[in-house]
């Protein structure tokens, strides 16, 4: 295995703990009054063999982002940002991105669907409204050079037909899960993975497959929801006319 | 070659379907995800709106006000999920509606055959248990709508006794209900 490509489900877990060490101040989700003038940007470098600087309206924000640096989540104010790419010897990539009031957007410099293409960017939102009690999120992008993908989660086909710059989501228990890309409709060869990656409850993780020897890496990176769903269910008020109260109840089976 | 004419005429067919093969999906796989309930058909036939619903911060479960609707949790399991409960709630009656459809459960067997629908999706359960337990004991119970253990519906709806002077019904009827496969693709 290359040397800059460990074990896959290592990097994308050393990158969601970095993430999390680095997130220590604006840690995803915006909560006072001024965030709702207010959202968040993360940037994510997904293209091997290049090291790259990032500047947000001309400033820099992070020099020689290697493949499967994630910077931020950088809060900027609501309207439009440009995010700009530099690396030495090519020629600039430049995004308008435009940042919404409370939401959160990952910017990706990564692969076209054309091996041979030049790196493009896609900026994914970042889907953070609440998930229901003892649930996660998981979000799965193609940012390789693949074919469209079928996204399988512990073994089960959960999205189809993910295209090079598209995403899906899923909600899923918290824990370790599996994730495989395969061509769409076909059991094989794998795009990427399978990739272990560690979900807690309560956040949504985002798994961008990027291009790498062999089948493929991933970057992950996590971050809180609020609670939504409620709670769990403590009481069921089912009733109200007393029409029943003289009917039989045939009872039967376990408790 | 002692190969009979009759399969050369056909090996050309043959390597076709081979090639063809190569290319479909996996056997046994689920291509759609998971998704909310829709539709649940009683024994009776009756079918049974679902509407998705939430908890109020106290934990009460939004049941539909309407008796002609259920209300499903949306934190619990989904049609095609492979494990854990699906909890369906509904008024026994309502001002006005008389018995909502749920009454039915009242007198239903072991056995009885309840479909779950989805936009996409259609899981058939049968009928293990019945059982009678005190309204305010739902907290305590997760096997009602856990998303872990085995893969159950259940239908839980009002039930006697009834006192209108302390909140009137005083049970709860927990129908619970197994699969008898994994969900199918419905179209």
């Amino acid at each position: 295995m290359h040397a800059n490509y460990p074990r896959l489900g290592l990097v994308a877990l050393a990158l969601a703990l970095a993430q999390t060490a680095l997130a220590g101040a604006p840690a995803g989700l915006p909560e006072n009054a001024s965030a709702r003038l207010s959202g968040s940007l993360t940037l994510v470098q997904a293209v091997p063999g290049r090291t790259v600087d990032i500047r947000i309206d001309g400033r820099p924000v992070r020099r020689a982002a290697d493949v499967g640096d994630v910077v931020g989540p950088v809060r900027l104010s609501a309207g439009r940002h440009t995010v700009t790419f530099v690396s030495p010897g090519e020629a600039e990539v430049e995004a308008a991105i435009r940042v919404n009031a409370g939401g959160s957007r990952d910017v990706v410099l990564h692969r076209p669907a054309v091996p041979a293409g030049r790196p493009v960017v896609s900026s994914f939102r970042t889907p953070t409204g609440g998930v229901a009690p003892g649930r996660a999120r998981l979000v799965v992008a193609t940012t390789a050079s693949v074919v469209p993908a079928d996204v399988r989660v512990d073994g089960r086909v959960v999205f189809t037909n993910i295209a090079n710059g598209e995403s899906a989501r899923t909600q899923v228990e918290p824990g370790i899960h599996r994730v495989t890309l395969v061509p769409s409709g076909l059991a094989g060869p794998v795009v990427l993975g399978p990739v272990d990656v560690a979900v807690a409850p309560g956040t949504v993780t985002v798994l961008y497959a990027v291009d790498g020897p062999g089948s493929g890496a991933a970057i992950v990176h996590t971050l809180a929801l609020r609670p939504g769903g409620g709670v769990a269910p403590g009481r069921v008020d089912t009733g109200s006319t007393g029409l029943a109260r003289d009917l039989p109840v045939r009872q039967f089976g376990g408790g | 070659m002692a190969v009979p004419r009759t399969l050369r005429a056909f090996a050309p067919a043959v390597v076709l379907a081979l090639f063809l093969g190569m290319f479909a999906p996996g056997q046994g796989e689920d291509p759609v995800p998971p998704q909310a309930p829709r539709v649940v058909r009683l024994p009776s036939g009756a079918e049974v709106p679902v509407r998705t619903v939430g908890t109020e911060p106290d934990g009460e479960l939004r049941v539909p006000g309407d008796a002609r609707s259920a209300g499903w949790w949306r934190g619990g399991s989904r049609v095609g999920d492979a494990s854990g409960k699906t909890l369906l709630a509904a008024h026994v009656d309502a001002p006005g509606q008389g018995l909502g459809p749920f009454a039915e459960l009242y007198a239903t067997r072991p056995g009885a055959r309840v479909v779950l629908r989805s936009e996409d999706l259609v899981q058939v359960f049968r009928i293990r248990s019945a059982r009678l337990v005190p309204r305010g004991s739902v907290a305590g119970r997760p096997g009602l709508y856990s998303l872990r253990g085995s893969r159950r519906l259940v239908l839980v709806t009002c039930a006697p006794p009834y006192d209108a002077r302390h909140g009137g019904y005083r049970n709860l009827l927990v129908v619970v209900a197994a699969p008898t496969g994994p969900a199918r693709a419905s179209r």
